[in-house]
This record gives C-alpha cells, structure tokens and sequence, in this order.
C-alpha cells in the first residue's frame, strides 16, 4: 500500500488522478459519517462528494500537522452542517419538552439485538450535531484531540456536551419502554 | 458486566459504517474535480472599463483641441482656391503627432493589460 504521504504531496503538486486514491481510502468513513448527520442516502452521497472536491481544491493547505483523516473529516463535518443549516435541519426531530433527562436506562433488562435497536432509535431524536459527536466519541479511531480538530468545539465543550447528550439518550429511550410497556398493559 | 455507558457505545457504533456510498462514488467525485479545475479562470482587467473610457474621452479630447487650434492656423487661401480642395496634412503636423502619442498609449495599455491577464491566469493554473 502506497504511503498517504505520498499519495498527497502528488495531489499537492498538481497529480489530478492521485486524488481518487484518497477518495477511495476515505469514501466509506467520509459517507458513514455524512449518513449519521443528515440522514438520507440522497443528500449524504452529495455532500460527501461536495467534501472531497472542498479537500481537492484546499488541499495545498494541509500541512500535514494533523493526520490528513482529521482535516478531510473536518471539511466534511462543516459541509454537513452547512447543507444542515441551508435546508434547515439543525435541529431535533421533536420537542425535547417530553423528555427527561435520566442517568439510567432500562436498557439492562432487554438482549443485546432490542438494546441496539433501541440506540439507534433514540440516535434519530438528537439534533444532528449532537448525533455526530456521540458517535465520534465512542469510534475507537477519534481521540478527543481530534475531535476537538474536527468540530472546533473544546475539550470541555464536548465532556459538558456528551454527557448531556448520553443523558438526553437514556431519557429518550426510557420514555419509549415505558410508552410500549403501557401499550402492552393495555393491549392485556 | 457490561454498564449502560459499553451498552451505549456499542449501540452508537453498531451499523455505522455498513452502508457504502454509491458504486461509481469515485468516479463522480473525480468528475466534480476535474470540472472544478477546468473552470475557465476570470481574472480581473488591470485598466477596468472606466478608466478605458477616461482615456478615451481625453485622448479624444486633446487630439479634436489640437486639430481645432490647426483649422484656425491653415491659410485661408488653400481652402478658398478651390471648393473642393482639402488642406494638406502637412498643415496637420501638430495632431497627427498627437494622434501617433495617444494611440501608442492606447496600443500600451492593451498590451500591458493582455500580458498582465496572461501572466495572472498562468499563476492560478496548477
């Protein structure tokens, strides 16, 4: 495998087709990570495209004082949040009101498959940011520094931030067991 | 045993990146670049459309002034011999060295301008 250092000095030097080697690397993360912003497949595939062609053309910028992931995710959260902020979708689905804020799930009780589940439906509730740095955090692959490189809030920021978020989570999936157990009861 | 924060984690990161983007994602992205590069590049005039007008009204001006201080000295006596008969240039020689000035100024700014975009253009080219 060719060294990205390379791959981008060549880029940085005018090599056009050395680019779609790093659009390659990076495709699947820059995606994924688009995907968990804006939510659909459409505009996820465009605004990931969008980043790439941002990071081509300010690519003589990168001075290699991060890891070249940082920057390119760095381009690409901005140009989700811009696209976010155009269509006006920075905020939160619903009305947080109708939740509370808890320290403790009942996730415990359910099996491994329903907890996911679970998660992953609560995920949809937070506001795209919020969606973003939680999964961010808990991606082996991003330390805090670097988190802090690519949405520009501070290391404070984000530990006040995640555990308002995790808090939000849990109040958020609580209200649902406990709306479906009611349903059950009823149904009974 | 696993605490609520692991049971959290693992739900965030599950699914993440089990979606790919589109088959031919590559190939679009490197059709958006090289579109981006071949944009035709606009760089700005050195002498804008005002200043060209300036000129030209001035030019114009002291080449008409020195052609009517000329009419004025040309001897009468040449244009009345005849109806028909046109004085001399020779008679013009003040406007027509004036005339020579003015449009070898125009003529330098064209090409400083032209040379001054091609020089601007190649700097962008990467």
């Amino acid at each position: 495998m060719i060294d990205e250092n390379k791959i981008i000095q060549r880029v940085q030097s005018g090599d056009v087709r050395a680019f779609s080697e790093l659009v390659d690397r990076h495709k699947n993360m820059v995606y994924s990570l688009v995907l968990r912003m804006v939510r659909s497949e459409e505009d996820a595939e465009e605004v990931a495209q969008d980043s790439f062609v941002k990071a081509y053309k300010t690519i003589k910028q990168f001075k290699g004082k991060s890891k070249f992931s940082t920057w390119l995710y760095r381009i690409t959260y901005f140009t989700a949040i811009n696209h976010l902020r155009k269509n006006k979708m920075l905020v939160a689905r619903i009305d947080m009101s109708s939740f509370q804020a808890n320290d403790k799930t009942a996730l415990d009780n359910l099996n491994s498959e329903d907890q996911k589940k679970y998660i992953q439906k609560a995920l949809e509730y937070l506001k795209p940011i919020e969606r973003t740095l939680i999964t961010l955090r808990y991606l082996d692959e991003f330390s805090t520094q670097e988190i802090e490189k690519i949405t520009g809030l501070t290391k404070s920021n984000i530990k006040v931030s995640l555990m308002r978020i995790r808090k939000k989570m849990f109040g958020i999936i609580n209200k649902m067991l406990a709306n479906e157990l009611g349903t059950i009861i009823k149904d009974y | 045993m696993k605490t609520d924060k692991d049971i959290l984690k693992d739900g965030v990161v599950s699914n993440f990146i089990q979606k790919t983007p589109s088959l031919d994602f590559t190939d679009l992205v490197m059709d958006k670049v090289k579109a981006s590069t071949e944009t035709k590049i606009v760089v700005a005039p050195l002498v804008s459309k005002k200043a060209w007008l300036v000129s030209l009204v001035i030019g114009g001006l002291i080449v008409l002034s020195s052609f009517g201080i000329e009419v004025q000295n040309v001897e009468m006596t040449s244009w009345s011999k005849i109806g028909f008969q046109l004085p001399q240039l020779s008679d013009f020689e003040v406007t027509l060295k004036l005339m020579i000035v003015v449009l070898s100024v125009f003529l330098s700014m064209t090409i400083v301008d032209v040379i001054y975009r091609k020089f601007k253009q190649h700097q962008f080219e990467y």
